[in-house]
């Protein structure tokens, strides 16, 4: 049995990388990266915390030691959901990341701020088609109705 | 006979009004014989209610709405039909009919589109009026009494404003409204204050036990009623509104000083008499009341320039004679000397006015500094003028001497027998007021009819004309009539007016005192040419035209404090009480204006708003844990 700071650490590692991807990436595939990054940290934190007595950290402070009850504990059972809507998520998340860079030719975040109040920022005031503000939405249909 | 013809006197004015005010345009071409029928036929029903009380005797109860059960009292919207409220009627009557014959002419055709004429609106107004006035002298019911008292109000403040195209009309309009709803106010409350302590206002039950109810509620009853009778009546210290009344159309001015809206205040005071008896205090107030505003108003009307404001301050002073008349009664049946001043006043003051109307069309002004000379000019019309004035100053044996000496003997009556300084105040003030009468009435009379001719106004006049209509003539023969002749009254007097006699020391020296005066006045206009007004001081002469500055008094204590009142509502009212709505609405754009900055529409942004908010929720737990 390993030792318990081991996991935690790699947890950590990955969740302050993910925030760093997060927080200060442009590029909306490293932003991605950065979320997943951070999943997966919350995924090892699940398993670790599986293999924790029951009472968590405190029963283990007591001196209690190892899992205690069904080994399809909970963690586990969560890291495996985790995983999965971690594979839809990043499937659809690509998917606008190239519909974004087909339309705009790029993938730096800092420059899509079309949803938000026009302000000093400085991004590009919101495009007008038949009087009504253009969306993300109705820029993806239209460029897909563009390839067929 | 006598039911039907007092309910007629109300009735008919009031239906032909409503029908001139309602039916519009459709009715027009015959608005004037509607007017001029409905006054004809009212007048005749007055007649014929005097002719049914006098052989008949009075009637007490007339319905006219039945009972009202207020719950604390019964009140009985009745009428009622006596010598009083007969010759009053008869009086109003003439007057009313002769108006509105008057009218036909003076405001015939449409006028200009800058003042257009309305007569069709001013002929239903005149008819309101009369229906009005009717409506109080023949009220049993002191609400009902009061009913006709408002509506008197709302249609004096239509006809002073008629045209309502000129701010001063406008403003003269509001200002008579205003002060006789001052007035009015205390009629309300004595009505008030009579349904809670006496438990009813019928007329007859009031007269029957004003000496069972308190003394204190009597006086305050009666104080509070003079309040609306110095109201109405343009008594000091509210007649201000009067001189300003002059802005409305000159038959308005016949109508409402001669026989409708100053009358109603005397008559007041006459019909409730028993009232003012069991009130020693507001008999008295009344006297002095009288006593100040007839020499006060006659001193006004000698300093005037305007024809028609002399003749308005000469109505003050002469309806503060009938006020001190009927404050001198000792018994209940002395309101004689007061009503029959009423009567002949009503006749000489309303072809007063006509007249001054004519010379108005003739001279296309109403300042006497451009008439002058109407005797060469138009020698029928000065010689009615100088009847009229003649009777106003008092000069035997036209009406105005035979009334003017009752109230004088009624007053020297009293002050002989216990009447107190009152009544010899009154009899002081008479005297001199005779004497100035005397004096503008002769002035008046120098300046509008002896003289040259004068250049007309520089303007060119407000319309000059060139000979009269019959219309507006021929009923200056009809008012010459009882102006001349009411004095037969006393030859056989009926049972109201037997209380009004004549001593003669008293009766002498009040004639030669006008006579005096005329005589000195006419001597300087002829021989010197010279106007008696100039003799007075400058500034005097100038405190005394601004009728003794009252109208800055009031301005100072009344009007701007008013003002200021309401500058403070308003305020409180934008600041204070909308405060809260609007404090809310900028509360919320405020709060969406600052929250917008935060939607700069960068995902890193928002996501670092989530990692902070998932690191707060975390520390949170660790911290509470």
């Amino acid at each position: 049995m390993i030792h318990l700071a081991g996991p935690l650490l790699l947890a950590a590692a990955l969740a302050g990388t993910g925030i760093y991807g997060l927080l200060a990436r442009r590029n909306a595939i490293m932003v991605l990266i950065g979320a997943e990054l951070l999943m997966n940290a919350a995924n090892v934190l699940l398993v670790t915390a599986s293999t924790l007595p029951a009472g968590g950290l405190s029963a283990l402070a007591r001196g209690a030691s190892g899992p205690s009850g069904d080994p399809l504990i909970p963690g586990q059972v969560m890291a495996v959901f985790v995983v999965t809507i971690a594979a839809a998520e990043i499937g659809l998340a690509l998917a606008v990341i190239l519909l974004l860079f087909r339309r705009r030719s790029t993938s730096d975040l800092t420059l899509v701020t079309d949803l938000g109040e026009a302000s000093e920022s400085g991004s590009t005031p919101p495009r007008q088609r038949d009087g009504e503000p253009v969306t993300a939405a109705a820029v993806g249909g239209q460029s897909l109705q563009e390839e067929r | 006979m006598t039911t039907t013809a007092a309910l007629l006197t109300v009735i008919i004015p009031a239906v032909v009004s409503v029908l001139g005010l309602f039916t519009g345009s459709r009715w027009r071409p015959w608005a004037r014989e509607w007017a001029v029928l409905g006054s004809l036929t009212c007048l005749g029903a007055a007649v014929l209610e005097v002719y049914g009380v006098l052989a008949d005797g009075p009637v007490r109860q007339i319905t006219l709405l039945g009972e009202v059960d207020t719950g604390i009292a019964v009140l009985s919207l009745d009428l009622r039909a006596d010598e009083l409220s007969a010759f009053v009627a008869v009086a109003v009557a003439l007057v009313a009919c002769c108006v509105q014959i008057y009218s036909t002419a003076y405001l015939g055709g449409e006028g200009t589109p800058d003042e257009p004429l309305r007569y069709p609106a001013f002929a239903a107004t005149v008819s309101l009026f009369t229906s009005a006035m009717m409506l109080v002298i023949h009220a049993e019911d002191l609400v009902l009494l009061l009913m006709g008292w408002e509506i008197m109000g709302i249609s004096s403040y239509l006809l002073i404003g008629h045209h309502s195209e000129r701010d001063s009309a406008r403003a003269a309009a509001v200002k008579a409204f205003l002060v006789t709803r001052f007035g009015d106010l205390g009629v309300t409350i004595a009505v008030v204050m009579l349904i809670v302590t006496a438990r009813t206002t019928a007329i007859r039950d009031l007269l029957a036990r004003a000496e069972e109810l308190p003394q204190s509620t009597v006086t305050a009853v009666a104080l509070l009623l003079l309040m609306g009778v110095a109201g109405k009546s343009a008594q000091f210290p509210l007649h201000t509104w009067l001189p300003d009344a002059m802005e409305g159309p000159t038959p308005v001015s016949a109508l409402i000083h001669a026989a409708t809206m100053v009358a109603a205040g005397v008559f007041l005071v006459a019909r409730l008499l028993p009232l003012f008896l069991a009130a020693d205090a507001a008999l008295t107030v009344a006297a002095v009341i009288a006593s100040i505003t007839m020499l006060g108003a006659a001193l006004a009307a000698l300093a005037q320039d305007d024809l028609k404001r002399v003749l308005a301050w000469s109505t003050i002073s002469q309806v503060a004679y009938m006020l001190a008349g009927v404050s001198m009664a000792q018994a209940a049946t002395d309101a004689g000397p007061g009503v029959f001043h009423l009567l002949s006043h009503a006749a000489f003051k309303a072809m007063l006015f006509l007249i001054a109307g004519c010379v108005t069309h003739l001279v296309g002004s109403t300042l006497m500094v451009h008439m002058g000379g109407l005797q060469r000019t138009n020698l029928k019309l000065s010689v009615l003028f100088g009847i009229g004035l003649a009777a106003l100053a008092g000069v035997p044996p036209l009406s105005g001497f035979w009334s003017k000496e009752t109230v004088l003997t009624a007053a020297e009556h009293s002050a002989m027998h216990g009447g107190g300084w009152a009544a010899w105040l009154v009899l002081v003030s008479g005297m001199l007021t005779a004497l100035v009468t005397g004096i503008y009435a002769a002035r008046a009379y120098g300046l509008v009819c002896l003289g040259d001719r004068r250049p007309p106004p520089a303007d060119g006049g407000h319309g000059v004309h060139d000979h009269l209509p019959s219309a507006m003539t021929g009923v200056l023969y009809v008012l010459a009539v009882p102006t001349v002749l009411l004095g037969l009254l006393m030859v056989h007097p009926p049972e109201l007016l037997e209380s009004a006699e004549i001593a003669l020391p008293t009766a002498a020296l009040g004639t030669l005192l006008p006579l005096a005066g005329i005589a000195w006045v006419l001597h300087l206009q002829v021989r010197c040419h010279r106007d008696v007004a100039d003799l007075l001081p400058g500034a005097f002469r100038a405190f005394l035209r601004s009728g003794y500055r009252l109208d800055d008094v009031q301005d100072a204590l009344v009007v701007r404090p008013v003002k200021a009142l309401a500058r403070v509502v308003a305020a409180g009212d934008r600041d204070v009480v909308d405060a809260g709505p609007r404090g809310t609405a900028s509360l919320a754009q405020a709060g969406g204006i600052a929250l917008r900055r935060a939607q700069t529409g960068l995902a890193t942004g928002y996501v670092t708003w989530l990692v902070a908010g998932a690191l707060a929720v975390g520390i949170a737990g660790v911290v509470l844990a």
